[in-house]
């Protein structure tokens, strides 16, 4: 089982972030923290430059739609930090609304976080922003939805796609990058 | 601090001092490429011979393995974890089945945890023989490929005497395992511990040695510690750059705790230190095979419970509780259902961490079941590993990523 530190991370952050760290949850003996999706960035930094989780160990998400007594926003990310050299393991989670669901990129303080990342828009449809390279990792480009998401039926026919040729390809991920920042520029400033 | 990668990248000139205008030279390499063990699809600029830019496409595997197993329950998903690493199967099971039984928080019998043990490692020998072979092969060195093959074989005939199968072997269960180890398993152990052996000695005179061989890969494919952190990879591949982890020593599960077994590390990150470095831990492997077989205690193998475990059929057919309870597992809307929950539990897969994180609804589905893929970080890095290598050192530096299809694109 993963080693404790001293003190659950929640008694450490919540002096520091305040309503920040919104809840804890006791997932069978590993207490997981709820963080405000504005304020991921912020301790995600302090997590690494101050408390030594300096590894980013998995990205991903789940859909809570339906999720007996869950409330509050459905789409959740989760982040299982890892620290090299303390090995203590810190699982933080943001939830996001269905609808135009976003959330700071980590891509820029780990490197792997570029790829999971990527995985997360592919398949649960989140929008990370500052991420340098946003496409679709697993799926092809003209993929219609996003499947891990639970009102994806698990029947639904993809449209067939004609041929493609190079320059075609470069042209639309160009195209859907452009989209992807320009859906990202107003709601950046508010 | 992340390195400067524009610092590798050699100077890049527009025009040549001739006179002549150059351009880049774009290369598909993949998705089916006979150096590309596995499909995956690299998008190369060339100057030369000399890669300035990569584009890693991954994904032509995708068998929609997380959406498919929220549709089965969660004993229907074990034969699907058996393909996420088709090199080590056994690890995958095993991983999958312990994840289940800490969010229904049973303990599995002892002497089920020396015989997952036992074949986990005889799973990691495969992996490494498998990657150290084919990585060599694609260097010329063909003998060295069939020696391990050899080895391989062998152990592989053994895991097919336990499962009743090679490759999809579906052998963990949760709660325990399908089956006792037959009774002949120390003397047919003892046949392919001395074939490894065996082959291990004649490919390290054959390769250990060899110009050739140590001028591809020594210096070559080069991943410093702190990138390696950076980009969250673990296994062999992060020892060999010196990241001193293995989740076998440091977070022990199944008998693990009760072994000795050195953790190999070094601290060049080139090519040549992951083959040393998996070497290593097939000889360790090896010793911790011996340890648990000769510790290993009699008992049951399954535990006797039963909300997760099927009745035996002698019972099932002779009294009304064991048919009930038989009915109650493999009924639809019925069978294993943990309560509501989260876990995320890891096993050190043949690349490294393979972590699991399960939700449960309460119900006899997974909620979500998400698989943390050892090599898709390592993979993530591929780009800049290779960037300002020349196109042939592209094959065995992908050698020793031993990307797994399976479990990259899941």
């Amino acid at each position: 089982m993963p080693k404790n530190s001293a003190s659950p991370l929640y008694d450490v952050l919540k002096p520091v972030f305040g309503d920040k760290i919104e809840a804890r949850q006791e997932l069978k003996g590993r207490e997981a923290l709820r963080v405000s999706p504005a304020a991921l960035l912020e301790v995600v930094r302090h997590l690494k430059n101050s408390l030594g989780f300096d590894f980013l160990m998995d990205l991903s998400g789940a859909d809570y739609s339906g999720y007996p007594g869950h409330q509050g926003d459905p789409l959740c990310v989760s982040y299982q930090l890892f620290g090299a050299t303390t090995r203590a393991r810190a699982w933080l989670k943001v939830y996001l609304p269905l609808e135009g669901a976003m959330v700071d990129s980590l891509s820029h303080e780990f490197a792997c976080a570029n790829w999971y990342e990527r995985e997360c828009w592919d398949m649960f449809g989140v929008h990370f922003k500052g991420h340098p390279n946003l496409k679709r990792l697993l799926l092809y480009e003209e993929f219609v939805g996003h499947p891990l998401r639970k009102d994806y039926p698990i029947m639904r026919m993809q449209p067939l796609i004609p041929m493609r040729n190079a320059v075609d390809y470069e042209s639309v991920a160009v195209a859907r990058r452009k989209e992807a920042e320009e859906a990202s520029a107003p709601k950046a400033g508010n | 601090m992340p390195m400067d990668i524009t610092q590798k990248i050699p100077q890049w000139k527009a025009q040549r001092d001739d006179g002549f205008d150059i351009e880049p030279l774009y290369i598909n390499m993949g998705p089916s490429h006979p150096a590309m063990h596995g499909t995956v699809k690299m998008v190369l600029k060339l100057d030369g011979e000399t890669v300035v830019n990569t584009e890693v496409e991954i994904g032509y595997l995708h068998r929609c393995f997380e959406k498919t197993v929220e549709q089965k329950t969660w004993n229907q998903a074990i034969p699907y974890t058996d393909r996420l690493n088709y090199v080590s199967p056994l690890i995958n099971n095993m991983g999958y089945c312990m994840a289940v039984e800490r969010l229904l928080g049973i303990q599995v019998p002892e002497r089920t945890d020396y015989i997952r043990t036992i074949m986990c490692e005889l799973s990691r020998i495969g992996d490494h023989l498998t990657c150290i072979g084919a990585g060599a092969m694609e260097l010329g060195a063909l003998t060295a490929f069939l020696y391990f093959m050899k080895a391989r074989e062998s152990s592989w005939q053994l895991i097919e005497e336990v499962t009743g199968a090679r490759l999809t072997i579906s052998y963990g269960r949760v709660g325990g395992v399908v089956r006792d180890l037959p009774a002949n398993f120390s003397e047919r152990w003892a046949w392919v511990k001395s074939q490894v052996e065996e082959n291990l000695g004649e490919v390290s005179t054959l390769l250990n040695t060899n110009r050739i061989f140590i001028d591809r890969m020594k210096g070559v494919g080069i991943m410093p510690l702190d990138r390696c952190l950076s980009y969250g990879m673990t296994g062999p591949f992060a020892r060999a750059s010196g990241f001193d982890y293995d989740l076998r020593r440091d977070e022990p599960y199944f008998a693990y705790d009760r072994m000795k077994f050195e953790v190999p590390t070094r601290t060049g990150g080139d090519n040549w230190c992951r083959y040393e470095v998996r070497m290593e831990e097939i000889r360790q492997s090896v010793r911790i095979i011996d340890q648990a077989l000769a510790q290993m205690p009699e008992g049951i193998v399954r535990v006797e419970d039963p909300q997760v475990s099927l009745p035996r059929k002698k019972e099932v057919y002779s009294n009304i509780e064991a048919l009930m309870n038989h009915f109650k597992l493999l009924m639809p809307g019925h069978g294993i259902r943990p309560a509501l929950g989260e876990v995320y539990a890891a096993v050190e897969g043949g690349n490294g961490e393979l972590g699991f994180w399960l939700v449960s609804d309460g119900g006899d589905r997974p909620w979500r079941l998400r698989v943390r893929p050892p090599c898709f970080p390592i993979m993530s890095g591929v780009e800049e590993l290779i960037l300002g290598e020349q196109v042939a050192d592209i094959v065995p530096v992908f050698g020793s990523v031993n990307m797994i299809g399976g479990e990259l694109d899941r």
